[in-house]
């Protein structure tokens, strides 16, 4: 399903966190969010996520207007795993990923076919194993892989990653990241790494300071000139020689007003 | 190594008996459920003139409808009339603090919330200690009755202020701001009773000022027993079709939102209910401490945070908890009673000492 942002703003207490930002994400691709700390990618995925009213503008889903969608329906239909996640609840894997047919669920009971998708969920985001491990004795890359499961048994048309391999190892990143992208949904996450966001999105969107400074394929995005723009560091992007795709060769860091003026 | 995988090994395993098996839980329901009416049965035999539990059934069976039994007038007027609505009063009492304790403690994250979280003990004591020391009859009626009438209006009015201090910008209600209100409020009623019961009132009234304030269901007659059964039943009924929202709230407000809640409305909805209940609970039997705070956890050690298993499982047992506290209160000092909040203080108090040991363990 298509999601997409008009004009979208959020302001609060007179500060602009969110302004003017258009953006696109077609159905089944994989859209990277990159931008400094502060930048406004969380907010903007709240904003997505319908979890935050805009100041102005708006969020189409499947051309719908989010503001309008009913709290469940838009539950049905995004699902958004947090940066990070926690309760001083005791509860188990499988007891975090049931939390996702809430929305599903009617008043009294849940529907039938409910564990059939818990276990298909839990399945493609490899928390099997864990399903009777309490949540606080789970690694970080177990509690990422959880919410992951639970959004999917969210049963969404759109997922919302706010930064999901922060603390993942190399290993567990590229897993991670190679599951989502092999469930064909659309989908959009915030990303500090630039290497993994060229490896594993089809499109970039660069915030700054709450503006869209650029979008585009990863090729046209991710240059040089707008890494020492956004990141203020001195680089070059280069095809690698062994599988072509976008490889970063940075020199150093520059003063914020030697790169936007030098 | 071998005590790290031990512990890993232990931490899998550990866990509310009866979070995953549904089967198990209904049961559970099931034997909370007997027991509590098999404790009803016998704290009605209970009294200055004991009575076996087959008369007691039998006199309540008659009563029921489901036949003729042999049934002495004696025992029909002691069991059904006299002892009859402060058992059930009891158990109304105990369902619905420990079912407000639960809800409230889901919706704000709070460990610590209680049924009189929201400045309602405090208002309720504005209320009734007014009545008692300055002696005025309240919405024309007197003595015990316009002491509870007093407590419910009291407690309505700190519920509307903390309300009003609380809410912030579209009509949002911060828990944290909430409780905080809720404090600021208790203490300026607290101010103005202390200021009441000493520079006024004389050591009679301040000895029923003291007795109000540790609660009793010795006063609960036929017609407020039913109307606190009818609270209890609703409110449960209520907290149940809440329950699967109440789940939601396991990673906060966000992640509830995200999972298709309407966080405002739905938070709204129960403190204002909660809240009601409650009020209605103190104008009857005073204010009862305790109870709402540690039967929601008692029983999530059993049932695990499921609010589907917690709520009506929290309402079966604070209903059997406070009527054997009552009949504690009313049978271990032959000819006196012993105040029903010194009781569940006694009980109450020691379990939450266990159960911080059990989070520093954990944590």
């Amino acid at each position: 399903m298509r999601i997409e942002t008009q004009s979208l703003a959020w302001r609060v207490a007179r500060r602009t966190i969110i302004e003017d930002v258009d953006l696109v994400a077609e159905p089944g691709t994989v859209t990277g969010l990159l931008g400094v700390n502060g930048s406004g990618k969380t907010t903007l995925l709240h904003l997505m996520a319908g979890l935050r009213k805009p100041s102005a503008g708006s969020v189409l889903v499947g051309g719908q207007r989010l503001a309008a969608m009913p709290a469940t329906e838009r539950a049905r239909t995004i699902a958004m795993v947090e940066q990070e996640s926690s309760t001083n609840l005791d509860l188990s894997v499988r007891d975090v990923v049931e939390l996702g047919r809430i929305p599903h669920r009617g008043r009294w009971s849940g529907s039938p076919d409910d564990p059939s998708i818990i276990e298909e969920a839990m399945g493609i985001a490899q928390v099997t194993h864990l399903s009777a491990r309490r949540w606080q004795t789970l690694s970080g890359g177990e509690k990422q892989r959880t919410q992951l499961a639970r959004a999917l048994a969210q049963q969404p048309r759109v997922l919302l990653l706010d930064e999901p391999t922060n603390h993942l190892d190399l290993g567990h990143q590229l897993d991670f990241l190679t599951r989502v992208r092999n469930l064909g949904l659309t989908t959009v996450a915030a990303l500090h790494d630039l290497e993994l966001a060229a490896g594993f999105c089809d499109r970039l969107v660069v915030l700054d300071a709450g503006r869209v400074v650029a979008a585009g394929a990863v090729a046209e995005v991710l240059t040089g000139d707008l890494l020492r723009w956004v990141y203020a560091v001195r680089a070059s992007v280069e095809a690698h020689p062994r599988n072509g795709r976008p490889h970063l060769v940075w020199d150093g860091p520059l003063e914020r007003e030697e790169a936007r003026h030098g | 190594m071998t005590q790290l995988h031990d512990r890993v090994a232990h931490q899998q395993v550990r866990g509310p008996v009866l979070n995953r098996s549904r089967p198990l839980g209904a049961l559970a329901l099931v034997v909370a459920a007997g027991l509590l009416v098999l404790s009803m049965a016998i704290a009605l035999g209970v009294g200055s003139v004991p009575v076996p539990v087959p008369d007691v059934l039998a006199v309540v069976a008659r009563r029921l409808g489901l036949g003729e039994f042999g049934v002495t007038v004696i025992d029909d007027r002691l069991i059904w009339q006299l002892r009859m609505p402060r058992v059930l009063g009891a158990a109304a009492v105990g369902a619905a603090l420990a079912i407000c304790g639960a809800v409230l403690q889901s919706i704000t994250r709070n460990d610590l919330a209680d049924p009189y979280l929201l400045g309602i003990s405090g208002g309720a004591a504005v209320g009734a200690v007014t009545v008692i020391v300055l002696g005025v009859s309240f919405a024309g009626l007197a003595g015990s009755a316009a002491v509870g009438a007093a407590a419910f209006a009291g407690a309505l009015a700190a519920l509307v202020l903390v309300l009003a201090l609380a809410t912030g910008p579209g009509g949002s209600l911060p828990p944290a701001r909430t409780v905080l209100a809720g404090v600021a409020v208790g203490q300026a009623c607290a101010a103005y009773t202390s200021f009441l019961v000493l520079m006024t009132g004389d050591s009679h009234a301040a000895r029923r000022v003291l007795t109000w304030t540790l609660g009793s269901v010795a006063g609960v007659r036929w017609d407020s027993a039913i109307i606190l059964a009818v609270v209890a039943v609703a409110a449960t009924l209520l907290a149940l079709t809440a329950g699967r929202k109440l789940d939601a709230f396991a990673f906060g407000e966000v992640s509830a939102t995200s999972l298709g809640i309407n966080v405002t409305r739905l938070r709204w909805t129960l403190l204002c209910g909660t809240a009601l209940v409650t009020a209605c609970v103190v104008a009857f039997a005073g204010m009862i401490g305790f109870v709402g705070l540690v039967v929601p956890h008692m029983v999530r050690i059993l049932t695990g945070p499921g609010h589907r298993l917690l709520l009506p499982m929290s309402a079966l047992a604070g209903g059997l908890i406070l009527v054997w506290a009552d009949l504690l209160a009313r049978s271990l000092v032959d000819g006196r009673e012993i105040p029903l909040g010194v009781v569940t203080g006694v009980v109450g108090a020691p379990f939450f000492a266990f159960l911080l040991r059990r989070h520093r363990e954990a944590g």
